[in-house]
């Protein structure tokens, strides 16, 4: 049947897609949750499904701006939920008090920067300087307008800039060092 | 380049190794469960919508039967109240709701467009890169001549600015589109590529904004569609 060959066709397709640019995504995506790895994941598969079930509408060669634009929505609209910024409940508290350890590590620290921008600005930073996109596709993916992606670029560099210089980074990449969550979760 | 441009370029860079193939297929597993989701739903909300319908003539009916058997004022009055109670099923979106349903299209994909489904008994009588014209089986006139036929047709960004302000808002998949109703029923939307679809439905269709929306959602515009001028 031809409809199922098409079927089949466009499926293979997406694989395509998701095999070129999942890993950039998931990177992105990771920067925009400030190391939680979980949330990244949970975005990046936001992002497929919603590429999955739009594959055929949207144009060939506008598919990774599509991603990035689902992927900054979704991070934006997920920051607004009120349960999102709660802390995490846990069965049994830590016996310990958890010690955040020193940022040696040069992601440790960069993602603790971001963590201390909003939503949208960190949003921005990441497209313009991560993933390398344009100002006018910035623009389009955040749905604002270019004169606004300069100013939060500018300004989210500089919140950055004083962020890390107050604790510069090791240029050596020492150990991962794990978010307050994650170390209660090795401590249990 | 800064400092501050550098870490951030640098940044989680141990994400970067390509993802294996059961986190491919992971993804294309969830992509159908999404999908399989979708249409349940909408198989629900369409069943609901039958059976409102089926309510609303059983409630028209027990209407009748009380105005008849019932009303003091007699049957002049009783007839007054048929025609202006609110139970009267003449143009309500619920009755349009029992329309012809879709069913998959397994023909030859049409130039310019993809089709996963058209009306039960209908067929794809033609297209070009313009528009797309759906029929009834047995309709031997020219794809171009529209009447009575499902047409989907492209115009440009420069044809049409904005939604229009006179129909009934509805979603077409991510899109929100309007249903107008002047002549016939026409669904507009604007897709990714900016271009403005409208999708003419014939009232022998017999459906609802709703399922006029779903229809559209059914439907792609590719790029070997040219939007149309006026």
């Amino acid at each position: 049947m031809r409809w199922k060959r098409d079927s089949a066709a466009w499926e293979d397709e997406f694989r395509t897609f998701v095999a070129h640019s999942r890993s950039s995504l998931l990177r992105a995506a990771t920067l925009l949750s400030a190391g939680n790895s979980h949330r990244a994941e949970d975005l990046v598969q936001i992002v497929m499904l919603r590429m999955y079930l739009n594959w055929r509408r949207i144009r060939p060669g506008t598919r990774e701006q599509y991603a990035r634009k689902i992927l900054t929505n979704a991070h934006i609209d997920d920051r607004r939920r009120s349960h999102t910024r709660h802390e995490e409940a846990c069965a049994e508290p830590p016996d310990v008090a958890v010690v955040q350890p020193a940022p040696t590590d040069p992601d440790a620290a960069v993602f603790r920067a971001l963590a201390e921008l909003p939503p949208r600005m960190r949003a921005t930073v990441i497209l313009r300087h991560v993933l390398d996109v344009s100002v006018a596709d910035t623009a389009d993916a955040l749905g604002c307008s270019e004169g606004n992606v300069k100013s939060q670029t500018a300004h989210g560099l500089d919140r950055l800039r004083a962020a890390l210089s107050e604790s510069p980074p090791d240029e050596t990449r020492g150990p991962a060092v794990p978010t307050p969550t994650e170390a209660r979760r090795n401590h249990t | 380049m800064s400092d501050i441009e550098r870490l951030l370029a640098d940044a989680a860079r141990s994400t970067e190794a390509g993802p294996s193939a059961e986190t491919i297929e992971a993804d294309v597993q969830r992509g159908r469960a999404g999908l399989a989701r979708k249409r349940r739903t909408r198989l629900i909300a369409s069943s609901v919508g039958a059976t409102l319908a089926a309510g609303a003539l059983a409630g028209s009916a027990l209407v009748w039967t009380d105005a008849v058997d019932t009303d003091p004022a007699g049957p002049a009055d009783a007839g007054r109240d048929r025609v202006t109670g609110p139970a009267q099923p003449t143009d309500s979106p619920t009755r349009k709701s029992t329309g012809v349903s879709l069913v998959a299209w397994s023909g030859e994909q049409p130039e310019g467009f993809i089709v996963d489904k058209v009306p039960d008994g209908w067929f794809i009588q033609g297209s070009n890169e313009f528009s797309l014209t759906i029929a009834p089986n047995g309709d031997t006139t020219h794809p171009d001549n529209f009447m009575g036929k499902l047409v989907v047709t492209v115009y440009s960004k420069s044809e049409q600015k904005k939604l229009p302000d006179d129909g009934t808002p509805v979603q077409v998949g991510e899109w929100p589109g309007v249903v107008t109703h002047r002549d016939q029923a026409v669904l507009h939307y604007q897709d990714d590529n900016g271009n403005w679809v409208h999708i003419q439905a014939p009232a022998r269709l017999g459906w609802s904004d709703r399922q006029l929306a779903d229809f559209g959602e059914t439907v792609a515009v590719t790029d070997a569609a040219r939007p149309g001028i006026g």
